[in-house]
């Protein structure tokens, strides 16, 4: 039996909010984001046979939605030429080969910038998984969401003293799982 | 007057639930002001204080969002849908 298996029914309570944030800062927009992500699923279904199981599930996903992400560009590079794009791309190599630059228009961060928060953002998500669940599902409504405690109180069924105590456990573990790299 | 002085004194694990809901502005005046008082003489909640609004900073700076429960339901159709005719 493989190592890692594939199980679609939760591909998206497991990894959509890592997708997002990966392919957010890369193309800037939400909508042409969601297009994106859902392109990724769908392919990834397609091709679920060719799953050998040697990587995890999450960094098949991944690599099937940078593919996307290059496709996006070379269409809208050869529709437009508008944003100067480079891509470096190895067919059987790790995450971090992959290598984008844009030019940004708005923002007075460096594209350089831009992807080291985006990184940070996706080691919080790493640190999340390896919680409780249902914890981390109450921190990332109360930390990234922003919404308040009665809101989430009411969501999950418990009390503000039951949520400070998860929100505290969740914080203390997150800070201890980052420490190494980014404290 | 010693029981309220006795109020304004809270333990490490008290101080440090104040100091979460700081991070989040959801802290009380009499939070706050319990806090910094357990602050002046508790040398390992000055600590963790400090760590714990590092990861507000951190936290902050990776701009991380989540994607809008309505999305994640689009999403889930789409693939109930396409994997029972790709992988019946
Ligand atoms: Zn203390």
């Amino acid at each position: 039996m493989a190592a890692n298996s594939l199980n679609p029914n939760n591909w998206v309570d497991k990894y959509s909010d890592y997708l997002f944030n990966y392919t957010i800062v890369r193309v800037n927009d939400r909508e042409i984001a969601n297009d994106i992500i859902s392109e990724t699923f769908l392919a990834a279904l397609k091709s679920a046979k060719n799953f050998k199981g040697e990587a995890s599930e999450r960094t098949w996903l991944i690599s099937i939605l940078k593919r996307k992400i290059i496709d996006y560009y070379r269409k809208i590079n050869s529709r437009k030429g508008k944003a100067e794009v480079r891509i470096n791309y190895n067919t059987d190599s790790n995450e971090g080969d992959w290598l984008e630059e844009q030019v940004a228009d708005s923002s007075d961060m460096t594209a350089e910038d831009v992807m080291e928060n985006n990184e940070l953002g996706l080691a919080i998500l790493d640190c999340l998984d390896s919680i409780n669940e249902k914890h981390a599902a109450i921190f990332k409504r109360k930390t990234i969401d922003g919404l308040d405690t009665e809101e989430i109180c009411n969501e999950f069924d418990i009390t503000p003293s039951n949520l400070w105590v998860i929100i505290h456990r969740a914080r203390t573990a997150l800070a201890a799982c980052l420490e190494k790299n980014w404290f | 007057m010693g029981v309220k002085k006795k109020n304004f004194l809270i333990d490490c694990s008290e101080a440090g639930i104040c100091c979460d809901k700081a991070q989040y502005k959801d802290a009380s005046f009499s939070e706050k002001a319990k806090l910094l008082i357990h602050l002046i003489y508790c040398k390992i909640c000055r600590k963790r204080t400090f760590r714990n609004s590092k990861l507000t900073k951190l936290i902050k700076e990776s701009k991380l969002q989540s994607c809008p429960e309505d999305q994640k339901k689009v999403w889930k159709e789409q693939i109930q849908t396409k994997n029972t005719t790709e992988n019946p």
